[in-house]
């Protein structure tokens, strides 16, 4: 999926460095968009998982806004903007070290999000008589330092409610242990709601959706196997909840996952897909 | 790139708002041993009128007066003295008095004389903080000035102890927003106006400021100022309070999220009952 979204849109990435990304340097400090692009949607920058690859050339030069641009990136994907999660944890990553390249990106983002400024999250009236949670979670395995990214996407009635993009704390040996362990994390991610509509008097049995085989796998069979033996206890929370049968755990296709959008850098066809 | 783009690096306009004002001349001025060469004065008062002020300065108060503020480079966002000897001086005299009648509604201070104040107390500073408010074409909408208490000059423990105040996570807000079109509710959303004023406040503070006269002045606040430590915190337990105890409201905070802030604050019994109309 990663190298399919590269190799089809090379000219996302060419734009990053090319004519329109607005230049950085603005006298009064508030021009961060070049005039003339209204109306224009433009796109997040894609096909890198990290933006390691294209920074080795440039030289490092930090740029006194960058922390509070991205501080604000990160309320916007927080509040309303799920698509710009993954780039902003990204950007996050490098506050203190930041290059001229992920000042561009950061700025690439800010020029998405004013064309799609109308955009929003849409809530909509949920169908049927009952409130139910569907849990959807994914990783994309190894990154930056071996790591892998974990998207956790959280609906109540089909309305999206809770989502993040996230680096894995630990390194994940195999693509279904990165998956075990997002799914660890959606399980975490449910109990809070549930807990929290019990007490309001709803009763919502959550279902937790993984596009990992693997993971599903590990979940269900308790057997130690020589590929799975080194995965810490505590993710083994996902395996209880499973038992405990506090929360159902499903495979769905990947291309039916939409927690995709919050693990990679997929290419606008992708991420509007979603919308 | 990026390291010479500071907003505040450029040569200032010479005209209008950004006109240094008189008593403050584009020179080097020396703030706590830095030579600071900005034409914008941070703080009206000088070095000896805020030792005289506050007395025995704390590391806070020092690193406060050597921190550089973007207050004042912004012409919707004058300092103090820019907006009263600026052009638009009227507005925010209109705008100061309505800030002094909130306070006097809500009985937010005493006027106390420095006699009376504990010996060895920290006196608080406060500033006036003015803001141009726009509409979305660009029109002033109206002055708002707000006297504010300088809280990096009050003292743990002395001044305040517990400042930590709920924040509402955005995933509590969509859910409650889910459930309301799930049952068909109209959603109804309140804003206290000028909540900090109404808070109560658990330690006694002394603040002082030049009063429009010139004159300094000193103030025992009973409820919370803006600006002060504590005053999200204050305000959150006097919301909590007024909620709870309340019986037109009777509403108790949830075990699972007491993180629910403003309007939702909590979850009343009502809502258990689907009678919200």
């Amino acid at each position: 999926m990663e190298e399919g979204s590269s190799d089809t849109n090379p000219n996302r990435i060419n734009r990053i460095d090319g004519e329109a990304v607005p230049r950085a340097e603005s006298k009064d400090g508030k021009q961060h968009l070049p005039p003339g692009n209204h109306g224009r949607r433009c796109s997040l920058p894609a096909g890198s998982r990290s933006y390691s690859k294209e920074e080795e050339a440039e030289p490092a030069s930090a740029n006194p806004r960058y922390q509070g641009v991205v501080g604000g990136l990160l309320f916007i994907a927080r509040m309303t903007r799920p698509e710009i999660s993954v780039h902003v944890n990204l950007l996050g990553r490098r506050t203190k070290d930041h290059t001229t390249q992920h000042w561009k990106t950061a700025l690439q983002v800010l020029q998405y999000l004013h064309s799609t400024r109308t955009d929003g999250l849409r809530l909509r009236k949920p169908e049927g008589t009952e409130l139910a949670s569907h849990i959807y979670a994914d990783a994309s395995y190894g990154g930056e330092g071996a790591r892998s990214q974990t998207g956790v996407m959280i609906t109540l009635g089909n309305q999206l409610v809770g989502w993040y993009s996230r680096r894995q704390d630990v390194v994940a040996l195999s693509i279904p242990e990165a998956g075990y362990i997002a799914g660890c994390e959606g399980a975490k991610d449910a109990s809070w709601p549930v807990q929290f509509l019990e007490e309001l008097g709803i009763v919502s049995q959550p279902n937790l959706h993984t596009d990992s085989e693997g993971a599903y796998n590990l979940s269900k069979q308790p057997k130690v196997a020589r590929r799975s033996r080194h995965i810490e206890n505590r993710f083994h929370y996902l395996r209880q909840q499973v038992r405990a049968e506090k929360l159902t755990i499903r495979t769905i296709p990947g291309k039916n996952n939409p927690v995709d959008t919050l693990t990679k850098l997929l290419p606008m066809s992708s991420v509007n897909g979603w919308k | 790139m990026g390291a010479d783009a500071h907003p505040g690096d450029d040569a200032l306009p010479s005209d209008g708002w950004y006109a240094p004002v008189a008593e403050t001349p584009n020179k080097p001025v020396k703030i706590d041993g830095a030579i600071v060469t900005d034409p914008i004065k941070r703080h009206r008062r000088t070095a000896a009128a805020w030792t005289e002020l506050v007395g025995a300065r704390g590391p806070s108060g020092r690193s406060a007066r050597s921190k550089v503020f973007a207050v004042g480079a912004d012409p919707d966002h004058p300092t103090d003295q820019q907006a009263s000897n600026g052009p638009q001086a009227a507005g925010w005299a209109k705008a100061r008095a309505r800030e002094r009648d909130q306070c006097m509604k809500y009985k937010v201070f005493t006027k106390i004389r420095k006699e009376h104040i504990p010996e060895g107390t920290r006196i608080v500073d406060a500033k006036w903080v003015c803001l141009v408010k726009r509409r979305s074409d660009g029109t002033i909408e109206k002055h708002k000035a707000r006297n504010v208490g300088r809280g990096f000059t009050q003292e743990d423990g002395i001044n305040y102890d517990e400042t930590y105040a709920q924040m509402m996570r955005p995933e509590t807000f969509k859910i409650l927003l889910v459930i309301a079109f799930h049952r068909d509710w109209a959603i109804r959303q309140w804003d206290v106006v000028v909540a900090y004023l109404q808070a109560l406040l658990k330690h006694d503070v002394y603040v002082t400021d030049i009063n429009e006269d010139g004159e300094v002045e000193y103030w025992k606040f009973d409820k919370a100022l803006h600006g002060l430590k504590q005053a999200c915190h204050e305000w959150f337990k006097t919301l909590c309070d007024i909620m709870s105890t309340q019986v037109e409201y009777g509403m108790v905070p949830t075990n699972s999220t007491q993180s629910l802030s403003g309007p939702m604050l909590m979850t009343s019994s009502e809502l258990h009952q689907g009678k919200r109309t």
